[in-house]
C-alpha cells in the first residue's frame, strides 16, 4: 500500500499556514482573558546562520510543552528572539568584509525561515533582537540606575585578558584557564573596567536556591559551589620589620597554632616587591601568571613555590614564620594570601614535605594518637601544642580562637564568598555601548535618561584588533551632560551576557516603549514556568539572569510580591548532541545542518 | 522529514548526550512507528467479520484510558517525553492488534485512535493534524483539547488473584477486584489445583492484599 504511506513533504507547509491563520500561537496579554497563564521559554539562539541539532532538540522540547499546555486550556506565552550581539559577528565581518550588523540581520532572516519550517509554535509578534536600540536602550537605562545606586562601578583590577579576542573576560567565561570562546590561555592584566556588584546579592542568590525545587540538583549544586560561601575568621599577620600586614581568611582558626609558613599569590604586592631585586623570583612570578586559575586545575597541578625572604609574625605566639609565593594561591580568591598548616591540610603538607618546611601538629583525635608523620590529619579533633587552647574540641576552639583574635585586635569572624563582582565591560565593537561619558572636568558621567539610547553605529568594519568604535569620531566626540564642554564617550561595550540576562522579562512587555518592563504584564506572565536549555549555562547565564531579575525588582520595575524573586520556576537542561565525541556547536565548526534531513 | 526530527528529539531523555551516528539509526525506527499509526487509521470505521467479544472491547477501552493516564502523567512529571512516546506506541500496537466485530468494538477503535493522534499532536503536530483530517476532525481541532481519562473504563470486572500457601504460590483465582476475604477464600477452596494443598491442613490465618494476593497460613490438622 505505498499510496497510503504518510508523505511529510507535501503536508507540512499546508498545516503551518492553517495554524498561523488560527492564531493559536499568540499569547493573549489582555487582562480580560482570565485563563490561567503558562510561560514556556527555550534559551534563545545566537544568530550564527544555521540551526544545528542542539537547537532543534531544544526547540522541539519547548514546542511540545507549549502545545501540550495550550491543549490543557492554558493561555501560553511561547516567544522567540535573537541573542544578536557578540564576537562571531565581528569575526565573520572580518572574513567577509562586511559590517557585523549586515551579517547578523541576514542570519536572523535565514534562521527565522528554518524555525518556521520546523513548525514551532512561537508567538512571532513578540520577537526580540538584542542588537536593536529599542531593546538595549533599557539595558543602558538600568545601568545608569545601577550607577546611581552604587551597584555599577569602574575600578582598576587584575582581570582576565584574551589576546585573540582582544578583550577582557568575566571569571565565569574562563574555563580551565582558557577563553570560553577561542580556547586560548588567558593572561592576567591590570585594567580599569566596569563591574556590577553581584556580591551584594550573594546571600540572597545562595539562600533562594532552596526555592528552586523545579531545577536539576546538579545545576543548583553548581551555583551553590560557584557562589561558594564559607565561614571562618580573618587573621592578621604582621610582616617582620615592616608596616605591612598579611590578612588571611581561614575556615579552620582552630589550627592557627599549627601555622609554620605563609603563602601568597604571584600577583600579591608582597611578592612583586620581593621580586624587584630577585630575578629568579621574578621569573617564577611570570610563570605563575600564565597558569590556569580554575580550581580543579589548581587542585591537581604540581605545587611550586619560592621563599620571598621575608617573615611574618604569628599573631598568638609571636614566632617568625617564612612567607612563600606559591602557584596554588590565587589573587582573585580571598586576599591572595593563606596561612599554611601542613599538619592539618593535605596541600600544605605536600608543599612542606617538598620544600622541607616545619610541620607542627596541633590537633589530635579523641584517642590522642593521630599521627602526622606520613600524612596530614585533616579531621576536626582536640587541640594540643596550643597553649591556653589545649584540650578544646575543634568547634569550641574555632570560637575561642576567633574571640581571642578579636579582643587582641588581630582578627575577627568572617564570611567569605567565592563569587566576585561581574566584570561587564568588553573592548569589542559589536555590543551595547556603555552609556557613559568621560569629561576632563566632571570625570565619568552617566548619559542622562533623556539622551538614551546611545546608539551603536552599525556601519563600522572591524579589523580584528582594537574596536573600530574608538576611531569613530562621530560616536566618540560629544559634550559633557553636566558641564557642556567637549567630552568623549566610553567605547567599551557590555558583555553580551547582559542582554541574555533580562530578555525573558522583556518578552512579557515587548511593546512597552515607555519603560524597561510593564509591571502588569510581568505580573501576568512572569516567572517563566518552564525554561529549557543547555546545561553548559548552569553558572554563567542562569546565575546572571537570577541576579538581573532581582536588580529589576529592586529598581521597582515589578512587584516582587506578585512576581517572585526567581525568573525561572522549572528548568529542563538537556544533554548535548555530540559529533565524534565533541560538542556540536557552531563555534567549534562541527555542526550537522538539520535542513539536510528535512 | 521535520516530523521525524521532532519526534526523535523528544524521544531522548533530557539529560542524555547523543552520538550523531546513533541519531540516524534511531530515526529509521521513528519513521516506522509513525507509518504504523498512519496505517492504523484504516481501521477506524471498519467492522470485520467474526464473533464479537464484549470482553475484548472492554479490555481495549481500559487499555486506551490507562494509556491516556500514563501519557498525561509523563507530561506532568517533568515532561518525560520518552516515556510518553513509548506509551503511545504501546497503545498504537494494542489498537493494531484489535479487530472490531460490532458497533461497540468500532466505537472503541475510533475512541482509541482519536486519543492517540490527539496525544501525538504536541510532539508531531503536522502529522497529527493530517491524521485528524482523515478522521474528519475540523482543520486544527485535533489540537483543541487534551483527551480526558474515563474513570469508568479503568474499572476491571475481574482480576487474577495470586494464592499463596505458606508463602509459596499455589495458583490463581479469577475474582472481582473488590472481592471480600471470605469470598476469595471460598473461591480458592473450590479451585482443584489449590484445594489439594489445603487437604488435611487446618487454616490458621488468611490475609488478602486487595487486587494482588491471597495469603493462607495452615498447620497440619
Amino acid at each position: 500500500m505505498p499510496e497510503k504511506l504518510y508523505t511529510p513533504q507535501t503536508i507540512e507547509a499546508k498545516w503551518q499556514k492553517l495554524w498561523h491563520e488560527s492564531g493559536m500561537d499568540i499569547a493573549n496579554g489582555d487582562a480580560a482573558d482570565t485563563r490561567e497563564t503558562y510561560y514556556c521559554l527555550e534559551m534563545f539562539p545566537y544568530p550564527s546562520g544555521n540551526l544545528h541539532m542542539g537547537h532543534v532538540r531544544n526547540y522541539c522540547l519547548g514546542d511540545a510543552v507549549a502545545r501540550y499546555k495550550r491543549m490543557q486550556g492554558f493561555n501560553v506565552l511561547h516567544p522567540i528572539g535573537w541573542d544578536a550581539f557578540g564576537l562571531p559577528a565581528e569575526n565573520a565581518a572580518i572574513k567577509h568584509g562586511k559590517p557585523p550588523a549586515e551579517w547578523t540581520y541576514a542570519n536572523i532572516e535565514q534562521m527565522s525561515v528554518q524555525l518556521k519550517r520546523l513548525g514551532l509554535s512561537y508567538d512571532w509578534s513578540r520577537e526580540i533582537a538584542t542588537c536593536k536600540p529599542e531593546y538595549y536602550r533599557w539595558e543602558q537605562w538600568l545601568f545608569t540606575k545601577l550607577m546611581e545606586k552604587g551597584l555599577a562601578y569602574r575600578k582598576e583590577a587584575e582581570v582576565n585578558w584574551c589576546e585573540p579576542c582582544h578583550t577582557v573576560l568575566a571569571n565565569e567565561q574562563v574555563e580551565d584557564g582558557v577563553c570560553w570562546r577561542c580556547d586560548t590561555p588567558v593572561h592576567k592584566k591590570n585594567l580599569a573596567q566596569w563591574f556590577i556588584k553581584i556580591t551584594d546579592y550573594a546571600d540572597e542568590l545562595l539562600n533562594d536556591l532552596d526555592q528552586l525545587k523545579g531545577w536539576p540538583d546538579k545545576v543548583v549544586g553548581m551555583q551553590r559551589n560557584w557562589i561558594g560561601k564559607s565561614s571562618g575568621a580573618e587573621v592578621s599577620f604582621q610582616i617582620e620589620d615592616s608596616d605591612e600586614v598579611l590578612d588571611i581568611f581561614t575556615t579552620r582558626p582552630d589550627t592557627l597554632m599549627g601555622v609554620t609558613y605563609m603563602a601568597v599569590a604571584a600577583a600579591h604586592p608582597l611578592a612583586i616587591k620581593a621580586a624587584e631585586n630577585n630575578a629568579e623570583l621574578a621569573a617564577f612570578l611570570e610563570e605563575c601568571s600564565m597558569i590556569s586559575t580554575k580550581e580543579a586545575d589548581v587542585a591537581t597541578m604540581e605545587k611550586k613555590g619560592m621563599p620571598l625572604g621575608v617573615n611574618a609574625i604569628h599573631p598568638v605566639t609571636g614566632e617568625l614564620v617564612p612567607v612563600w609565593v606559591a602557584n596554588f594561591v590565587l589573587m582573585s580568591y580571598g586576599t591572595g594570601a593563606v596561612m599554611s598548616v601542613p599538619a592539618h591540610d593535605e596541600r600544605d603538607y605536600d608543599f612542606a614535605k617538598k620544600y622541607s618546611l616545619n610541620i607542627k601538629q596541633v590537633i589530635t583525635n579523641a584517642a590522642g594518637d593521630a599521627d602526622v608523620s606520613e600524612a596530614a590529619f585533616t579531621d576536626a579533633g582536640v587541640l594540643i601544642n596550643s597553649g591556653e587552647f589545649d584540650g578544646l574540641k575543634s568547634n569550641k576552639a574555632k570560637k575561642a580562637m576567633t574571640y581571642w583574635l578579636n579582643t587582641n585586635n588581630k582578627g575577627e569572624e568572617r564570611t567569605q564568598f567565592r563569587l566576585r563582582d561581574w566584570l561587564v565591560s568588553r573592548q569589542r565593537y559589536w555590543g551595547t555601548p556603555i552609556p557613559v561619558i568621560h569629561c576632563d572636568d566632571c570625570g565619568t558621567v552617566a548619559v542622562p535618561e533623556a539622551d538614551l539610547p546611545v546608539v551603536l553605529p552599525e556601519h563600522l568594519q572591524p579589523t580584528g584588533g582594537a574596536s573600530p568604535l574608538a576611531d569613530c569620531e562621530e560616536f566618540v566626540n560629544t559634550t559633557c551632560p553636566t558641564c557642556g564642554k567637549a567630552a568623549k564617550r566610553e567605547t567599551d561595550t557590555f558583555d553580551t551576557f547582559m542582554e541574555s540576562s533580562w530578555y525573558m522579562n522583556r518578552y512579557t512587555s515587548v511593546n512597552c516603549d515607555t519603560a524597561m518592563l510593564d509591571a502588569n504584564s510581568m505580573a501576568k506572565w512572569s516567572p517563566v514556568d518552564q525554561y529549557i536549555g543547555g546545561v553548559e549555562h548552569a553558572v554563567l547565564h542562569l546565575l546572571y539572569a537570577r541576579f538581573y531579575h532581582r536588580l529589576m525588582r529592586d529598581v521597582g520595575l515589578f512587584d516582587g510580591e506578585k512576581v517572585g524573586s526567581e525568573p525561572f520556576k522549572n528548568l529542563l537542561t538537556q544533554g548535548m548532541v555530540l559529533l565524534d565525541g565533541t560538542k556540536m556547536s557552531k563555534s567549534k565548526g562541527n555542526t550537522v545542518d538539520p535542513k539536510d534531513h528535512y | 522529514m521535520v516530523q521525524i526530527l521532532r519526534v526523535y528529539s523528544l524521544y531522548l531523555q533530557h539529560h542524555q548526550s547523543v552520538i550523531w551516528s546513533g541519531v540516524i539509526k534511531a530515526w529509521k525506527g521513528q519513521v516506522v512507528s509513525l507509518n504504523r499509526v498512519w496505517v492504523l487509521l484504516d481501521k477506524v470505521g471498519q467492522v470485520y467479520p467474526g464473533q464479537a467479544d464484549a470482553k475484548a472491547t472492554k479490555t481495549l477501552r481500559r487499555t486506551i484510558h490507562t494509556h491516556i493516564q500514563r501519557v498525561t502523567h509523563a507530561f506532568e512529571q517533568g515532561f518525560a517525553f520518552n516515556v510518553a512516546i513509548a506509551a503511545m506506541m504501546e497503545l498504537s500496537n494494542a489498537l493494531n492488534s484489535f479487530d472490531a466485530h460490532d458497533d461497540e468494538g468500532k466505537a472503541a477503535v475510533e475512541e482509541g485512535v482519536s486519543a492517540l493522534i490527539t496525544m501525538l499532536a504536541p510532539l508531531v503536530p503536522h502529522f497529527a493534524c493530517e491524521c485528524g483530517e482523515r478522521l474528519g476532525f475540523e482543520t486544527v481541532a485535533v489540537m483543541a483539547a487534551w483527551p480526558e481519562v474515563d474513570e469508568a473504563a479503568l474499572v476491571q470486572d475481574e482480576i487474577n488473584l495470586v494464592v499463596q500457601i505458606q508463602g509459596k504460590k499455589r495458583g490463581e483465582i479469577v475474582v472481582s477486584p473488590d472481592v471480600s476475604q471470605d469470598d476469595a477464600l471460598a473461591a480458592a477452596q473450590v479451585d482443584a489445583g489449590i484445594a489439594k494443598w489445603l487437604e488435611g491442613n487446618q487454616i490458621v490465618k488468611v490475609i488478602l492484599v486487595k487486587g494482588r494476593l491471597l495469603n493462607i497460613v495452615v498447620k497440619p490438622a
